[in-house]
């Protein structure tokens, strides 16, 4: 690097908004919030969030990072496991991009109260997540159902428009 | 935190046991994947799936951590009786696919559900345990397992409504499923060496075994509206089990179905070591 003009954190931060996520290509990494610190010293550290633990598209995102920070120098990332991805982390710009890819952003808020470890009835999640209703996002109706909690990928849930006929997909709460 | 060694050697086999339980969970209800009763349940009993080895892989990396080994080893490369996960959960719920039509063994859709969702009740309680474990790598990352495990509960809870309350057929087949699977599933509450070490050390906030109390009110809140087979009842406030529970996976003793499943997970590794895709 030139002296003159020292590697910043923000240059990163501006060059992993350029990666898309490998299996919802309409967002970015910083914008779905995985990108949990940045870090520029005599290497750059990168440490990122899965979405889901299980999701086989991590070991993608991580070689795409060190791809394209490989010209400002050394790279490292790491997984984290010990915080949690929710989907909170999601930017008000990335539920935009959701959005313009017609699917649909996850509600706001913590929507599913953790239960308490003393009486956790499993109900309780069913009233809430399950039957949640979205508006769809091709023609705005709320006449909509959803027709399964699990989707192409860990974090989305598959629905179906009733007033347009149209099936379209929203992100889960987690 | 620095760990005594005879601390660490604890952890390591109980992560090692909650890893086993979920890999091998995973793997048997991944057979679904295509034959399941309807396209819906191909993609959510695949992706149950994929949450489970996923969250073996989480701790396989925990226990890595601590020996200095390498999570793929221990998922691939252990001897056969070096895996601790409960008998219940190694055997094929699917019949083996043959092409003439010829399909060997026994398969039913109902066996498969009322296994996971009584063993996602099961898990439900540990997870929620070791969220104030105090050795934070594990707290931190079961606060994370906990979050996708409610998808689980939900999906078997659904289904649990609909065998037992649906059909006459659904119902008998649950109720058969579940006396095929009790003496299993009790069998989840065998201890890890070492438990009660970890206790001591507020790793662990309840053993293995004291799960079966919360969990037995559980599914009795579960099998009670449906007048259900329950293996157990209460001898003024203790649970007194009336089925002799089958143990012995926490010691790394297993039955035919895991051979079958060990040498299936097991293949490509041995033929080539060092194969990557």
């Amino acid at each position: 690097m030139d002296k003159a003009d020292p590697l910043t954190e923000q240059t990163i931060w501006d060059t992993l908004r350029q990666i898309p996520d490998p299996e919802l290509p309409a967002i970015n990494l910083v914008d779905l919030g995985v990108i949990r610190k940045v870090e520029v010293g005599d290497s750059i550290r990168v440490e990122l969030l899965p979405t889901f633990i299980g999701c086989p598209a991590l070991d993608m995102m991580r070689r795409e990072i060190m791809d394209k920070l490989a010209p400002y120098g050394e790279v490292e990332v790491k997984i984290i496991y010990s915080d949690a991805w929710t989907t909170e982390c999601i930017s008000e710009a990335g539920r935009e991009m959701l959005r313009q890819a017609n699917m649909v952003p996850p509600p706001r808020g913590n929507l599913i109260e953790l239960p308490t470890r003393a009486s956790r009835l499993t109900h309780r999640l069913h009233a809430s997540e399950a039957e949640i209703i979205v508006a769809c996002p091709y023609c705005g109706s709320a006449n909509t159902s959803q027709e399964n909690l699990f989707g192409p990928t860990p974090c989305r849930a598959i629905c179906y428009c009733h007033a347009c006929h149209q099936p379209f997909e929203r992100f889960k709460t987690v | 935190m620095t760990l005594a060694p005879e601390l660490q050697q604890a952890l390591i086999r109980y992560l090692l046991t909650i890893g086993d339980d979920e890999l091998v969970l995973g793997s048997r209800d991944s057979e679904w994947t295509g034959v399941a009763p309807m396209v819906e349940e191909d993609v959510a009993f695949s992706s149950l799936a994929q949450d489970e080895i996923g969250h073996a892989r989480l701790c396989y990396i925990l226990a890595a951590e601590l020996s200095g080994g390498d999570a793929d080893a221990f998922a691939f490369l252990r001897p056969r009786d070096q895996f601790y996960h409960a008998r219940v959960l190694e055997d094929r719920t699917t019949p083996i696919y043959d092409p003439e039509g010829s399909h060997q063994g026994y398969t039913d859709w109902a066996k498969a559900v009322a296994r996971r969702f009584l063993y996602d009740l099961f898990d439900d309680l540990r997870v929620a345990s070791l969220t104030v474990s105090a050795y934070e790598p594990l707290a931190g990352a079961m606060h994370k397992v906990q979050r996708e495990e409610r998808y689980h509960l939900w999906h078997g809870e659904a289904w649990w409504q609909t065998l037992a309350g649906s059909s006459p057929e659904s119902r008998a087949r649950l109720e058969r499923s579940l006396r095929e699977l009790w003496p299993g599933l009790l069998g989840l509450f065998e201890e890890a060496p070492g438990e009660g070490l970890l206790q001591d050390a507020a790793i662990l906030s309840t053993r293995t075994s004291q799960l079966l109390a919360p969990w037995l009110e559980r599914v009795q809140s579960c099998c009670q509206p449906y007048n259900l087979p329950f293996p157990a009842h209460k001898a003024g406030e203790q649970w007194q089990l009336d089925i002799e529970p089958l143990q012995g996976g926490r010691q790394g003793q297993h039955g035919p179905g895991w051979d079958d499943l060990y040498a299936e997970m097991t293949m490509v590794r041995s033929m080539e070591p060092e194969g990557v895709w």
